[in-house]
Parts: structure tokens; C-alpha cells; sequence
């Protein structure tokens, strides 16, 4: 009988050890589907609950970090499901038959703001102001590398909605910064005309 | 060969390395041969590597750290099983009843396996608690609506009671139930003269069972499940997750007229009661 009650310490570790290296991460993901640190906090802290209460349950392991993200995202679409639905609403469209716009010049209006530091600023600020579902869509490729067929997954929509996100999101990106970085307020075609030349 | 639309529309999955062996060397045989195209790969590369350089969200605040690994331990201190051990033990009288309670509990950690949910097992903790101390409850008598009056003081949710009254079914009592920060409720039933059955009532919660033997029946599913001899049977609809437990098999499903218990409801449960 006490096997019984003895062998829960062990499990927990071995949990842990599975589980926390990917805290980060979730925090991060937390923190975009919430939109702020208080619920983030709590999402994390149940999700980890939730795994940990259903972690002997999960017999084909194979990847636990996708496995923890659907967790996640599943738990705060139950918790915050009213909220997620006004999210989605708001979720700014960008027209898929756009030019695709390439990062050349970016890359020329970029250069000097890497050697000043102000790189990671500048990317957090177009991050923050892209809508929810984009910005996740990049967080998970191209932070956390998941393949697209995790990323629809963990994110509940079709294999073509992730790269059509996946496509809008680095472009809204590369526009934002590249409006940002050439000086020009977005949306005055008088200035973007002059930009061009550069 | 791809033209140039198409290698650009399928830039991203390439520099994701999406695309299957045939596609990526469609692109390939482009690239070589178009320097427009090959410099935009080469750019959006770059791009690319400067969003995974610089968009990671910072670390977790250590005090959410701090908050998940401390609250693993509590639950691992908890063990499963362990809200079992509760209330019983605090309510029987003695302290020989405690250490049969306890006693009891160990029987039933021993018994039963991971696929019983905990609800289940707390409503035969609950249902062998009552019938060692019939004087447990707390709110006494067959009125229907005093008893669901009486314990949703205390519960956190409306309870809803089926009053129509059922010939061989008598209401006997029920008692407020708590489960960590949550709360249930228990009732009792008298079934014909002599069996008892139970009926743990909470709100609507997601258990997860094994689905071996479960029972599907009218977009329901029914868990019954064996548990240390008693009989139970679990299942959840819009308003609450019900489990009864009895020591018989057909008590169990007889009792299914504590909700339906005449005229059309009855139908309702024909086949199910008749099925099993």
C-alpha cells in the first residue's frame, strides 16, 4: 500500500524533468493568447495541473512540447472560450492575393539598427501590434519550430489556414518594420512612394 | 518547371522545409536558373533568421516558475485517491471509526487502477461512509424540494432534483460533500425495503474514463464501473456529472427512475434499463 502513495514522488520528477524546459515557451504562448501576464500566469499553472493529473493517461509520447501547447490552447479555449470568440473577430485580414513583398529593402532599412542593439525592440513592438492569430501562427514556426501539421494542431484549423496565416503574419511583420524602420506612418502613400526610391 | 508566381507562392513552405523531395527540386532547378527568385529566397532566409533570432518571448517570470513547481508538489502530496480520505474519516464518530475509514480507503487505493475517476471513487467512499453512519446526513426526510432547498445553502450550484415521487424509490437524505475547493452533493435513496442507493451530484465536469464497458445511449455515454464490490454507474449531461452507486447491478439501473420515473421519461430509459 504505501508502493502506492511512494511512487508519486518519482513520477512527479520524471514529469518535470518531461515538462518544465518548455515553461518558456508556454509563458510566451500563454502570454499571446491572453494578452496579459495575470491570466497568462494562471493558464500556465493550470495547464501544467491538467498535464500532470492526465500525464499517465498520455501513452504514445511523442512529442510533448506539441502535446503540452494543444493542452494549453485547449484549456483557455474551455476557460476564456467567450473571449476567444471576440478575439477572432477582431483578427485584422489581410488580402491573401497581396504582391508578395520582398524583404530586400527591409534589409537595406534595417541595416544600423542591428549594430545599436535595437533589433529585439523593434520586433517586439510589430509582433505586439499584429493580430493574435498571425502573431501566433510565427510564434510557433518560427520561435518554437513546430511543423505545420503541430501548428494546426495545437491551433485547432486546417493545414492551408496555417500557411496562409503563417504567410500573412511574416508579411504584416516585414511590412510593420519596414514601415517603422524607413521612417514612414504606415497607410500615406505619399511617403511610401519616397520610401521606394531609397 | 515551375514559373516564377508559382516559386514565390511557395517560398515559405520551402524555407520551412515542407515540401516533399519532387517540389524542392522543382524549386531548386528554378533558383539556379532565376536570379530574381534567388535572391527574394535568399532575403526572406535572412528575414527569417532575424525573426527567430529576435521575436522569443522573454522567460517566464520566476515566480511563475515558482508557482507551477509548487503547485506539482501539492498535487503530488494529494495523491488521487486522496480526497477519499477527507470527510468520511472527519465525520464518523470514534476513533476506531477513523481508523476504519482509513482502513477503507487503503482497500480501495489498493483496488482500484488509474481508469477509475476520482469522482467515482468518492461516491462509493461517500455511499460505504453512509451506510456505516446512517446519521451522517445532514438534512433528513423524502420532501424533495426541503432537501435541495437545504444543501444548496451550501453548494456552489443549483441543484436539480426531480420531484415527482416514485412508489418504490424513497428519498432519504442527502449531506453537502467537499472535495478540495469543490463541492458535491449526496443523496440517498431506499429502493424497495432494503437497498440503498446513492447519487453523487456535481456540477457538469469532464471525467475521463477507460470507455471500455461504456454505454451509449440517447447522445449520453454511461460509465458503469465495479468498484470494491459496489456497482456504479457514471454520466454527465448539460447541468451536472452524476455517479450512483449501489450494491447491486440493478439497483443501480433501477434508480435511473429517480429521474424518470413516470409517464414519457419513463420511455425515455426503456431501452436503456431493459438493455442492460
Amino acid at each position: 500500500m504505501l508502493e502506492f502513495f511512494g511512487r508519486e514522488e518519482p513520477r512527479k520528477t520524471e514529469f518535470e524533468e518531461l515538462t518544465l524546459p518548455y515553461l518558456d515557451s508556454l509563458y510566451g504562448f500563454a502570454l499571446v493568447l491572453t494578452g496579459n501576464s495575470d491570466d497568462a500566469h494562471d493558464l500556465v499553472q493550470d495547464a501544467y495541473l491538467r498535464a500532470y493529473r492526465f500525464y499517465h493517461r498520455y501513452q504514445p509520447i511523442t512529442h510533448y512540447k506539441a502535446w503540452l501547447f494543444t493542452l494549453t490552447k485547449n484549456l483557455f479555449i474551455n476557460r476564456y472560450h467567450q473571449r476567444a470568440r471576440e478575439v477572432s473577430l477582431t483578427s485584422l485580414e489581410i488580402d491573401d492575393d497581396a504582391p508578395y513583398e520582398s524583404p530586400r529593402d527591409l534589409l537595406v532599412a534595417a541595416s544600423g539598427r542591428h549594430e545599436k542593439g535595437l533589433f529585439r525592440q523593434d520586433f517586439d513592438w510589430a509582433m505586439a501590434a499584429m493580430p493574435e492569430k498571425l502573431r501566433l501562427a510565427v510564434l510557433l514556426k518560427d520561435v518554437e519550430g513546430f511543423d505545420y501539421k503541430e501548428i494546426a494542431e495545437i491551433m485547432g484549423c486546417p493545414l492551408g489556414t496555417v500557411m496562409s496565416r503563417l504567410s500573412r503574419g511574416r508579411q504584416l511583420l516585414k511590412k510593420s518594420l519596414k514601415d517603422y524602420w524607413v521612417g514612414a506612418p504606415p497607410l500615406r502613400p505619399a511617403e511610401h512612394a519616397r520610401t521606394e526610391r531609397v | 518547371m515551375y514559373d516564377c508566381s508559382t516559386v514565390i507562392k511557395l517560398l515559405h513552405p520551402y524555407l520551412d522545409r515542407e515540401l516533399d523531395v519532387k517540389e524542392s527540386v522543382r524549386i531548386q532547378t528554378h533558383l539556379r536558373e532565376c536570379p530574381y527568385c534567388r535572391e527574394m529566397f535568399s532575403a526572406e532566409q535572412v528575414f527569417q533568421d532575424l525573426v527567430r533570432q529576435n521575436v522569443a518571448p522573454p522567460p517566464a517570470p520566476e515566480f511563475a516558475r515558482r508557482c507551477v513547481t509548487a503547485a506539482l508538489s501539492r498535487e503530488s502530496r494529494r495523491p488521487r485517491l486522496q480526497r477519499l480520505r477527507g470527510r468520511p474519516a472527519r465525520i464518523a464518530a470514534g476513533a476506531g471509526a477513523v481508523a476504519a475509514a482509513a482502513a477503507l480507503v487503503i482497500v480501495l487505493v489498493g483496488v482500484f487502477t488509474t481508469a477509475v475517476p476520482g469522482l467515482v471513487t468518492l461516491a462509493v467512499a461517500q455511499h460505504r461512509a453512509y451506510l456505516d453512519h446512517p446519521d451522517s446526513l445532514e438534512v433528513t426526510g423524502g420532501d424533495v424540494a426541503v432537501v435541495a432547498a437545504r444543501l444548496e445553502e451550501r453548494l456552489h450550484f443549483k441543484l436539480r432534483l426531480p420531484a415527482e415521487p416514485v412508489a418504490d424509490l424513497r428519498l432519504i437524505g442527502g449531506r453537502v460533500v467537499e472535495d478540495g475547493d469543490r463541492r458535491a452533493a449526496h443523496l440517498v435513496y431506499r429502493l424497495g425495503d432494503r437497498q440503498t442507493v446513492s447519487l453523487l451530484m456535481t456540477p457538469p465536469q469532464e471525467v475521463r474514463v477507460s470507455g471500455r464497458n461504456a454505454i451509449a445511449f440517447k447522445n449520453i455515454l454511461f460509465n458503469p464501473a465495479d468498484i470494491a464490490g459496489y456497482q456504479t454507474l457514471q454520466w454527465s449531461d448539460r447541468r451536472h456529472t452524476y455517479v450512483l452507486v449501489s450494491s447491486e447491478p440493478g439497483a443501480v439501473y433501477q434508480a435511473c427512475v429517480i429521474c424518470h420515473g413516470s409517464g414519457q421519461s419513463r420511455d425515455a430509459i426503456a431501452g436503456f434499463t431493459s438493455g442492460t
